[in-house]
């Protein structure tokens, strides 16, 4: 084999940075920053996903992946720096997999971020950002503070948060608790409902949650969006028959439940397309309360 | 090593029974536990000097502590006593490890270990460490002795990274177990006779993962240095003891109730629909030994 066929080959091996951001093509991970030197790369399909996320794939295959690149990063006497950048379908899919990734917002990258010790985390676009330096030190937080800027710079483009998301009524919602997804598997997210999909959330079935103060104590609201008023009083009726609670009310103008468990209360209404929820209330007025503030959100 | 929470006399005295049952484990491992079904001794040792500030294990510190909570474990003289009640010198054994590379078992721990068994008697070509090619493994296949050891963190399909998941490895196709939030890990333990080889567990709580998130489920900011190790031959009741403090660390960090998700289900499964032993705390018999500081648990 000659010279120049194998430095073909070789390049033609070589993961194709710009390819990630789709937006912005000219992007590549710095060879080097900081003292830091590129010690690994990867890239990963959700056929491969797997292979490079050990049992967390699901959260990504089910939430529109594309594709994603990683680089770990080696200076001696200091911690590794592993760089991920997810491509997503779509926005709202990024938004998904940020929102059930961070627990409070820090900003100062991106549309959200949550800058902690030893890891980065932004969503911009149809991205999630993940930088992991642990455990930290100070040069290694400056270090990864400026692979996050070159990748936010990166992208140029911001794109919108999903539709359920802003219906959530802001008074009282704590910061950084919004959760977006599109597979049941994290409906349980703030407290345990089922392994069932007994809502019936999808691809085509958005849900958001979010945790809410009331009067020193919290409760968790769960707002689902079906394609059609016949979904969402299936899903109504699923969690009915799972809480054994009773439905009352008109289920065409809106239909209400309620139940008591271990001194929690847990309500449900059904209007239209619109499945409220409300979770883990210290009373069945402040479940009451809060579902009548969702349905005034959404109506 | 700091005062002990329950003295010699005391533990003699409250812990009759599984005292008893530990005497005879010096003989025979396997026949203990059976004898344990109604009480299960877990040992809890903490050391504040256990890691440093980067979280990293401080070997001697680490050996002190696993020597000590064997002997208040087998009711032995000693750690050489212990180990040399339940391994013979002609034993094979295979140390099962884990090396996520996020939160590994430490490989002090896996060094201690090793030199432990050596001063057992036990040839060291006759001693295997391995974690994710045990299936293939002939050492393990062949072992007559199990060491069962790894770090407890969250875990995306089972709630918890348990010692009775730690067996997973063992199956030719893990994935297969990972259905209803692998409810039904404690079944694994009666293949290829793992539950019978099995000499003793320890739970690695040096640094415990108490919330997963971020591309990998880990955060750094969700380990703690909790500088403990949990021993005991019901690898179930020792998960129980575990779970208790992630949850207890869990409530204290969110400020409230953040139940594990999913649920960590094979636990109490584990007692209930395998009988691998118990995760009841009416029946297992806690003794802490070591730091007091920030316990989360003082009993069951």
């Amino acid at each position: 084999m000659t010279i120049p066929v194998l430095c073909i080959l070789l390049t033609m091996q070589l993961p194709q940075d710009g390819a990630i951001i789709s937006e912005n093509p000219s992007f590549t991970f710095p060879d080097e920053i900081a003292g830091w030197r590129i010690d690994d790369r990867g890239r990963w399909t959700p056929e491969t996903l797997y292979r490079y996320i050990n049992g967390g794939a699901e959260l990504f295959l089910s939430h529109g992946f594309e594709a994603a690149a990683s680089r770990r990063y080696a200076r001696e006497d200091q911690p590794e720096i592993t760089v991920d950048i997810f491509r997503m379908q779509r926005p709202q899919d990024a938004f998904a997999v940020y929102s059930l990734s961070r627990e409070r917002e820090d900003g100062g990258f991106g549309q959200g971020a949550q800058v902690g010790t030893g890891l980065l985390l932004f969503w911009k676009h149809r991205y999630f950002v993940s930088i992991l330096a642990s455990p930290q030190t100070p040069a290694s937080r400056e270090a990864v503070r400026e692979i996050a800027r070159r990748i936010d710079a990166a992208v140029p483009e911001t794109g919108p948060l999903p539709d359920v998301v802003s219906m959530l009524p802001p008074e009282g919602r704590r910061s950084g608790s919004v959760r977006f997804f599109r597979h049941h598997a994290w409906q349980n997210v703030y407290g345990f409902i089922s392994t069932e999909n007994l809502l019936g959330i999808g691809d085509d079935v958005p849900a958001a949650a979010a945790r809410y103060n009331l009067d020193g104590d919290a409760a968790t609201l769960l707002l689902i969006v079906c394609p059609d008023r016949a979904k969402a009083k299936a899903g109504f009726r699923g969690w009915c028959a799972h809480y054994g609670a009773e439905a009352r009310g008109d289920e065409t103008h809106g239909a209400f439940a309620s139940v008591r468990r271990e001194d929690r209360w847990y309500a449900a209404c059904h209007l239209e397309k619109f499945i409220v929820l409300v979770h883990d209330a210290p009373s069945e007025s402040d479940a009451q309360a809060l579902v009548e503030r969702a349905v005034a959100a959404i109506e | 090593m700091s005062p002990r929470t329950v003295n010699r006399r005391d533990f003699l005295i409250t812990g009759g029974t599984a005292a008893a049952a530990a005497a005879l484990a010096l003989r025979s491992p396997a026949f203990a536990r059976k004898l344990q079904r109604k009480k299960s001794r877990v040992v809890l040792i903490r050391h504040a000097e256990a890691t440093d500030r980067l979280n990293r294990t401080d070997g001697e510190v680490l050996a002190g502590m696993l020597d000590e909570a064997m002997a208040v474990l087998f009711n032995a003289q000693d750690a050489a006593t212990a180990w040399s009640g339940i391994i013979r010198p002609d034993d094979a054994v295979g140390i099962k490890t884990n090396v996520w590379s996020y939160l590994r078992t430490p490989t002090e721990l896996e060094d201690i270990v090793r030199a432990r068994l050596r001063g057992a008697g036990v040839d060291d070509k006759r001693i295997s460490v391995d974690d994710r090619g045990v299936h293939d493994n002939a050492a393990f296949r062949s072992a007559t002795a199990l060491i069962n050891m790894r770090p407890m963190r969250t875990h995306h399909w089972s709630g918890l990274g348990t010692l009775i998941k730690n067996y997973i490895m063992f199956i030719d196709r893990p994935s297969d177990w990972h259905g209803d939030s692998c409810a039904d890990l404690a079944a694994i333990w009666k293949q290829q006779r793992l539950a019978e080889r099995t000499r003793l567990n320890v739970l690695v709580m040096l640094t415990p993962l108490f919330h997963g998130s971020g591309a990998h489920h880990f955060n750094p900011e969700y380990v703690w240095r909790y500088n403990g190790l949990i021993l005991g031959t019901d690898p179930v009741a020792v998960d129980a003891v575990g779970a208790r403090i992630i949850e207890a660390k869990r409530r204290a960090f969110f400020g409230e109730e953040r139940p594990i998700n999913p649920p960590p289900k094979h636990i109490d499964l584990a007692q209930t629909r395998h009988g691998l032993g118990v995760a009841d705390p009416a029946r297992i018999d806690l003794v802490t030994l070591g730091w007091k500081k920030d316990m989360l648990i003082e009993k069951l």
